[in-house]
């Protein structure tokens, strides 16, 4: 296991090199700069940012300062441990580490937090449904995850202001109300009236996916062999479900799970924007918008980065969860 | 939450409601109350915690920064020599009075007020002033306002000298024409007198840098979270907190020198980053804003639900829009052709349909309350909507109805939902009025100013809005033959002329009726744009904040007031 987990890491750096690199070909085949939302900017001084950004140079020269900060160690850095200088923002006069830090904390929490409702209710919601396959409840759940699958979260969070927020005023409108992680477990850090409906917002979508999954998986489950020779050997049915029928509906859930945490926890522009959260989503977007190389590069390596390792954890929980699997 | 957590709870509630009790007490006791400047029937109170909606700076850095949020919430922090009046008028700021002027015009002395100080209460002193010219004209920092500056001697030989050793730049920089005299002495050499000059001394890329945290031009400026720990402030307010994306929350500056006697009474102003203006309004309706801009894609929603005047409020922006055009290529380089396109508008119809009223529909380059200015109306006879007159205009250009109209022209617009609305607003103006067809080119916002700056379009729709309250701002580099940032090509005789002969005329009205003529020819010829309308603000203020009047004056960037954040308060 260990061998294929060093294994797999490796291959995040010829996969990096590859992502990194296309983007920034991608990027620079796409018109504009970082400088052109400045209209009133004379030709002279738009050339003297683009020389103090390295802009003047040929394309391939601004790849090559790019990869080698990427890849040279900084010895000086604090903590004094290795990570990779990712650059300077062109339109934010800070360091592209910091924005990707500071946001990725932020929607982190934001992404965790809607990942563990939709994997609460979710699981609850297929569980129910499939064990009551066709029921009035059945229809209920399948009615109410068609409705996370089909509104969009900009409509949810929309609706959800409006209806609890301003005419409610259960919740706030703006920012987010996580704690310092070291406080993520207790309770009475959070501000629970920042929390409730960017998470209900972000989580609703990904519930629906593991609930539909979930009750797909478990109705085969339960249809299997083993689990009418369990209910032949007079188990109870409490066991059956939960020892049998559901660890073994997992597998297609992790296999969703891993990229969807990837996905949640690297921020959403949309519930970020609406609610005016600090994450890592709408600086990227900006980024696009404005030609921000730096910052485009470094979230991009980034989110490739977060995808790779989820799908890496989502490959051992395999094992852990379907002893049937083995890596070598 | 679970019921022994709720339990838990009771002590800490009861508390806190004591704690509530008891500074509500000291509050009241402890009121300074003054009249509202506005009403003058609110209370303003002494105290209160502010929250205003605002976008999030690209820098902190006066000395580089080009974008209204940037200077709003510099110009709360930092303070030049000089500053505008609500008449638009320059008064003395840091400056102890207005500049004495060497006959020729060149050279200005300016005397500093007496005891000035840095939040951090290190002495402000002359040398702070030099040292942030000299920033904005340094090569290192490449501020993006440097050309303000360029009537400066030896800023522009200092921010674009080829590869300069440090040596060299240590001479450019030792050239540049400003110096301490003495610690309350500044002296500034022009290369031409620029009658417009003081008030450049009122702008963002003036103000003063804390020489004894940052020494050095070319130094970086500390970004916004190490900002307040690592700058001094010389405006109304320090910044005691800064959160990337999120907030900037501002205190008075003790040694705030108040040149026009206002003093912020606030013990809090907090300026949360908001893009989306639809959340700040919903966040404004949940009271966790006192001041938001108004959605204008809501707007008469937002008048009937907020009250105009009650809550709700409207002003002029210094700023104007239209359909520009690239006067390089055929046959837009026909006067009639253009003429034609724009008596194709009907601006008001364009207003109301595509910012639903939001804007002030305009015929007129320089908005009326510029000098040298004119009337929204002044020139509808001419270049208004008229839709007989503009199909007279494309047929004397060779174009009766529209036959033989090249086919290939195109419209150059962003992909917002209003630069589309406006595209296919004026798609079937031209179709309708002109029978001519044009192509919308649809396109995100680098790309689009990228082929703009490249004058690789046909028609684009754009605009402008004012640095400072003169017309110089609205025409000079925009409309001279083959100047910086004339991106239309336009190219008329007169308007060169009329812009060289008063660039540094010290006759005021002679100046201002060139400024005026030019803004005609721009107009009647259509060089390169045909206005449709001059932008408007729209505010949701609290009825509680005062001091935060609706710009009146064309100064604001952001916010309703915030030329002047001092004034702004809380009443009862």
């Amino acid at each position: 296991m260990t061998a294929y987990v060093i294994r797999r890491l490796l291959w995040l750096i010829p996969l990096l090199w590859a992502v990194a690199t296309i983007t920034f070909v991608v990027m620079h085949l796409v018109p504009g700069g970082p400088f052109d939302s400045n209209d009133k900017l004379p030709p002279a001084t738009r050339e003297l940012l683009e020389e103090h950004y390295n802009l003047d140079k040929p394309v391939y020269e601004q790849y090559y300062y790019y990869m080698r900060d990427l890849v040279l160690v900084d010895i000086r850095s604090e903590p004094p441990f290795i990570y990779p200088d990712l650059g300077t923002s062109f339109t934010q006069d800070r360091e592209v580490t910091d924005i990707i830090s500071e946001g990725f904390t932020v929607s982190a929490q934001l992404g965790l937090s809607a990942f563990i409702f939709a994997l609460v209710f979710g699981l609850t919601l297929g569980i129910v449904s499939a064990l009551n396959q066709n029921s009035p409840l059945d229809y209920f759940a399948a009615a109410l995850s068609s409705l996370g699958v089909a509104v969009p979260s900009f409509v949810i969070a929309t609706v959800g202001v409006l209806i609890f927020a301003v005419e409610l005023g259960w919740f706030d409108v703006l920012g987010w109300g996580g704690p310092a992680w070291h406080q993520m477990w207790n309770p009475l850090a959070w501000d629970w009236r920042k929390v409730v409906l960017p998470v209900v917002s972000l989580g609703l979508l990904p519930m629906a996916f593991i609930a539909r999954i979930t009750r797909a998986s478990m109705l085969e489950v339960l249809r299997e062999d083993y689990v009418r020779a369990a209910r032949a050997r007079g188990l109870s049915e409490r066991v059956i479900i939960l020892r049998h029928v559901v660890k073994n509906s997992l597998i297609p859930i992790l296999t969703v799970a891993g990229p969807m945490l990837a996905a949640l926890v690297t921020g959403s522009f949309i519930v970020e924007r609406i609610f005016a959260i600090n994450g890592i989503g709408t600086p990227f977007v900006d980024a696009v918008f404005r030609r921000d190389y730096g910052v485009i590069m470094g979230t991009t390596i980034f989110y490739a980065s977060a995808v790779v390792i989820a799908n890496l954890v989502v490959d051992v929980l395999y094992a852990a969860v379907d002893p049937r699997i083995r890596y070598s | 939450m679970n019921l022994q957590g709720r339990g838990r709870l009771w002590p800490l509630m009861l508390l806190t409601a004591v704690l509530a009790l008891i500074v509500a007490c000291m509050g009241a006791e402890g009121e300074n109350t003054t009249p509202d400047d506005e009403s003058g029937t609110a209370q303003r109170i002494d105290g209160g915690d502010l929250v205003v909606q605002g976008n999030e700076p690209d820098s902190l850095d006066p000395h580089w920064s080009a974008f209204q949020p940037d200077i709003s919430l510099q110009r709360m922090l930092w303070r030049g020599l000089y500053t505008l009046d609500e008449n638009q008028e320059v008064q003395p700021a840091m400056a102890a009075e207005m500049p004495v002027v060497s006959p020729d015009g060149t050279i200005y002395t300016i005397t500093l007020r007496d005891g000035l100080l840095w939040s951090d209460g290190d002495d402000l002193t002359a040398e702070d002033f030099v040292l942030g010219i000299e920033r904005t004209c340094n090569p290192d920092n490449a501020g993006q306002y440097q050309f303000a500056l360029t009537s400066i001697v030896g800023c522009d030989d200092y921010a674009y000298a080829e590869e300069p050793t440090d040596e060299e730049k240590a001479e450019l920089r030792a050239a540049v024409g400003v110096t301490a005299i003495d610690d309350t002495t500044v002296e500034i050499t022009l290369a031409n007198p620029q009658p417009t000059f003081p008030i450049v001394l009122s702008l963002w890329m003036t103000f003063p840098v804390p020489s004894h945290l940052l020494p050095d031009p070319g130094e970086a400026w500390p970004a916004g979270p190490d900002a307040p720990e690592a700058l001094a402030f010389n405006g109304p307010y320090v910044l005691t907190e800064y959160v990337p994306q999120d907030h900037a929350t501002l205190a008075a500056n003790p040694n705030w020198a108040a040149p026009d006697g206002v003093s912020p009474t606030l013990d809090s102003l907090t300026v949360r980053f908001i893009d989306d203006t639809a959340s700040a309004n919903n966040a404004y309706r949940t009271d966790e804003l006192q001041f938001a801009l108004a959605d204008t894609t809501v707007l008469s929603a937002l008048i009937s639900e907020f009250g105009d005047g009650d809550e709700y409020f409207e002003s002029v922006r210094p700023s104007t829009r239209g359909l520009q055009m690239n006067l390089g290529r055929e046959p837009l380089d026909n006067v009639d052709v253009r003429l034609a396109l724009s008596q194709a508008i009907d601006r008001q119809a364009l207003v109301d349909v595509v910012a639903s009223g939001a804007h002030q529909a305009t015929t007129s380059w320089i908005p009326g309350f510029v000098p040298a200015g004119a009337a929204p109306d002044a020139f509808d006879s001419c270049c208004g909507f008229d839709p007989d007159s503009a199909r007279q205009h494309l047929a004397d250009a060779g174009y009766p109805n529209g036959e033989g109209f090249p086919s290939g022209i195109s419209l150059l617009i962003g992909d917002s939902s209003e630069a589309k609305d406006t595209g296919a607003f004026l798609q079937d103006a031209f179709k309708t009025h002109l029978n001519i067809d044009i192509k919308i080119e649809a396109v995100d916002g680098a790309t689009r100013a990228d082929r703009f700056y490249s004058i690789d379009y046909d028609l684009y729709i754009g605009g402008w809005a004012q640095d400072y309250h003169d017309p110089e701002t609205w025409v000079v580099g925009l409309f001279e033959t083959g100047s910086f940032i004339n991106f239309t090509n336009c190219s008329n005789e007169e308007i060169d002329q009329l812009i060289a002969d008063n660039l540094s005329n010290s006759d005021n009205d002679a100046r201002l009726a060139a400024y005026a003529r030019v803004n005609e020819l721009i107009v009647t010829t259509v060089c390169g744009v045909a206005p449709f309308w001059h932008e408007n603000a729209h505010y949701l203020i609290k009825p509680n904040v005062v001091g935060m009047s609706e710009n009146a004056n064309s100064q604001d960037a952001i916010q309703a007031g915030d030329w002047i954040a001092e004034a702004w308060g809380l009443s009862e």
